[in-house]
């Protein structure tokens, strides 16, 4: 987005869609949509993020105080008719302030669960502060740096607690991939970011990044569970453009990686030892390389 | 070479690399993101975390406070909002309750607790409005205080031994703290009230009431079953219900085998808590049909397990320790009393 999302026209009809669709699919795809604009951001608005999220989270709140006011003004009539209503159709048409609440709290849920895609900062929820369980004997499978004789684990066994969150349980594994079976010696840990995890009950499931926040008892894992751990692919992470909109001109960040490719191959000119250049030679190294 | 626009063809300058990728970018990004990834971009366009990098470096945002799970918890209006969707039906309620879990536990309240500010038991209005919502919160927060010692809430994975030990010994400390502070009064006086209050009849108050009652009991039962555990960490399973806990009590005081005057203290408190239970309970009973007319069996209270009472203290004794779905009416009163249950109160 090149523009903040409260400024963009239209806004207010996407908000009256997210409280008010009554099709499930409609509502999802309106408030995924909403989140998208809300955090997808031109690189100058990057930094303003945390103040639209604070515009979110107002108008969700707006929006539920809007409709506890309009229920606390229920006549009595309307509150016995209310509080007799059984079938989902007559909750449709009475309780109708009451869905949008709802509707209203499953936004904010869904801004919490894409807040903590890249870490959750050490926050818990206040479920996790309920006594955690053992979950003793967690199998994990090691396809992140494992190969025959590298000296890396091929599996190894974690004791969690049921209220660890996932990105707690991310953390943890990544310190067990940074140690080598044959020296001990402790390297550098690889990044929580950088690994993907696979529940392998749940026929193959990777779990997502959205659910970092998520606390192990939230996805039922049981003792004796097992995860596949795997290097994090391209494919897992929502793509952006490589362009700047509007323009054949690549973005900044786009634009340094490909500097950085070139200068990682380049050789500098005998005549002058400032300009890097590739020969025939350096151009298929490098294409070797990211082929690779 | 086609992109190269050097008068010296065996040379590609950067211009022209950038712009075959430029061109690349346009008809086939896959292509141009596989190997951009090869010096460390990611799809979504941020530069992969270095060795040393903190945990949370990719994330937008500078710090927890500027987490939404933060946030939702602890900016005024959102949080009261949130607990006065509590009061709603049954669905919503749900609904709020799930997402008040999801955030983060209110610092404001959680420190209040912690520090054992009077303002904690500040329950003046707490059957009035929305306050009752604020009250249960804190309740539970104080029950579950008392489990936490090796709560990862506390303990964080980034903690070495020495940490873990101190943030342990700052919990124990505050359970030490928490029933030095005379807090055990504080609930029963609550209880009373809250006894009192349903006594009244007084439909608008009755939801409140109940919801306030069964968290205070529950609370009240855990505080002196955990205060004796705390005195001999041996103590029996037995020692669950307070009957049991006074008499267990009792009997170590008699023997000789704990300090008197620690003792005395504790088992004055517990003695009083099974005389005020036992004489409120009564009173509850008288209310149990009043309350059951308005709501039925209690959504709050559990049904008592169908298992015959023999059986479930067979289980009970098995365990060392237990958790806040242990604390059964049966375990705090006896047999003899379903509150909210559905046999009838003649």
């Amino acid at each position: 987005m090149h523009a903040p999302p409260n400024e963009l026209e239209g806004m207010a009809s996407l908000w009256n869609i997210v409280a008010q669709a009554e099709e499930a699919k409609v509502n999802e795809a309106a408030v995924s949509l909403l989140i998208q604009i809300h955090t997808h951001l031109d690189a100058t608005l990057l930094s303003r993020l945390p103040e639209f999220e604070d515009h979110f989270i107002a108008t969700c709140i707006d929006t539920i105080e809007a409709n506890l006011k309009s229920i606390g003004s229920r006549t009595e009539e309307q509150k016995v008719a209310v509080s007799k209503a059984v079938s989902t159709a007559e909750k449709k048409v009475l309780m109708v302030q009451e869905k949008r609440i709802s509707l209203a709290m499953r936004c904010l849920t869904r801004l919490i669960q894409n807040s903590e895609r890249e870490g959750t900062f050490g926050l818990t929820s206040h479920r996790a502060f309920a006594q955690g369980t053992d979950i003793d004997g967690v199998e994990i499978e090691n396809a992140f740096n494992y190969e025959a004789n590298t000296g890396y684990q091929k599996s190894f066994k974690l004791n969690l607690k049921s209220n660890m969150n996932f990105w707690q349980v991310k953390k943890m594994i990544c310190r067990e991939l940074a140690h080598k079976v044959v020296d001990k010696i402790q390297e550098v840990p690889p990044h929580p970011c950088a690994i993907k995890l696979v529940l392998k009950r749940y026929l193959d499931r990777p779990i997502k990044d959205s659910e970092n926040g998520l606390l192990v008892q939230e996805l039922f894992m049981k003792a004796g569970e097992k995860i596949l751990v795997l290097p994090r692919g391209n494919e897992d992470l929502l793509n952006k453009s490589l362009l700047e909109t509007g323009s054949n001109k690549m973005t900044a960040m786009a634009k340094q990686a490909t500097k950085s490719l070139f200068e990682k191959f380049a050789i500098a000119s005998a005549e002058a030892p400032d300009l890097l250049f590739l020969d025939p030679e350096r151009v298929k190294q490098l294409m070797v390389s990211v082929s690779a | 070479m086609a992109y190269n626009t050097n008068e010296d063809a065996s040379k590609l300058l950067y211009p022209d690399f950038l712009n075959f990728y430029e061109q690349m970018a346009l008809e086939n990004p896959e292509m141009v993101r596989t190997n951009l990834q090869s010096v460390g971009l990611r799809a979504d366009m941020y530069p992969a975390p270095k060795p040393g990098d903190h945990d949370d470096i990719l994330n937008l945002r500078k710090s927890s406070k500027e987490m939404p799970r933060y946030k939702i918890s602890n900016e005024a209006r959102s949080f009261q909002t949130l607990l006065a969707c509590l009061s709603l039906d049954k669905d919503t309620k749900k609904d709020a309750h799930e997402l008040i879990l999801q955030a983060c536990t209110n610092e404001r309240i959680m420190q209040d607790v912690l520090r054992v500010s009077p303002s904690i038991f500040d329950f003046d209005t707490v059957l009035e409005g929305d306050s009752v919502n604020e009250a249960v919160y804190k309740l539970t927060l104080i029950e579950r205080l008392f489990y936490n010692s090796e709560n990862s809430a506390f303990v964080s994975v980034d903690m070495d031994a020495n940490a873990i030990a101190a943030q342990q010994e700052l919990v124990d400390s505050w359970i030490t703290r928490f029933f030095k502070s005379g807090s055990l009064n504080k609930l029963i006086s609550l209880l009373q009230k809250v006894l009192a209050e349903l006594k009244k009849n007084e439909k608008e108050n009755l939801f409140n009431a109940t919801q306030v009652l069964i968290s205070t009991m529950g609370l009240v039962g855990v505080f002196v079953s955990t205060t004796v555990c705390s005195i001999r960490q041996d103590v029996n399973a037995n020692m669950f219900s307070i009957k049991q806990t006074a008499s267990a009590l009792s009997k170590r005081l008699q023997q000789g085998k704990i300090n008197a005057y620690v003792a005395n203290k504790y088992l004055r408190r517990a003695d009083k808590v099974e005389e005020d239970l036992e004489e409120k309970l009564e009173k509850a009973c008288v209310v149990k049909s009043q309350v059951s007319a308005f709501f039925g069996a209690s959504p709050l209270v559990k049904p008592k397990p169908p298992a015959p009472k023999q059986q479930s203290n067979a289980k009970a004794k098995e365990k060392d320790t237990f958790s806040p779905e242990d604390i059964t009416e049966e375990m705090i009163f006896g047999s003899d009393v379903t509150f909210g249950g559905t046999e009838p109160v003649t």
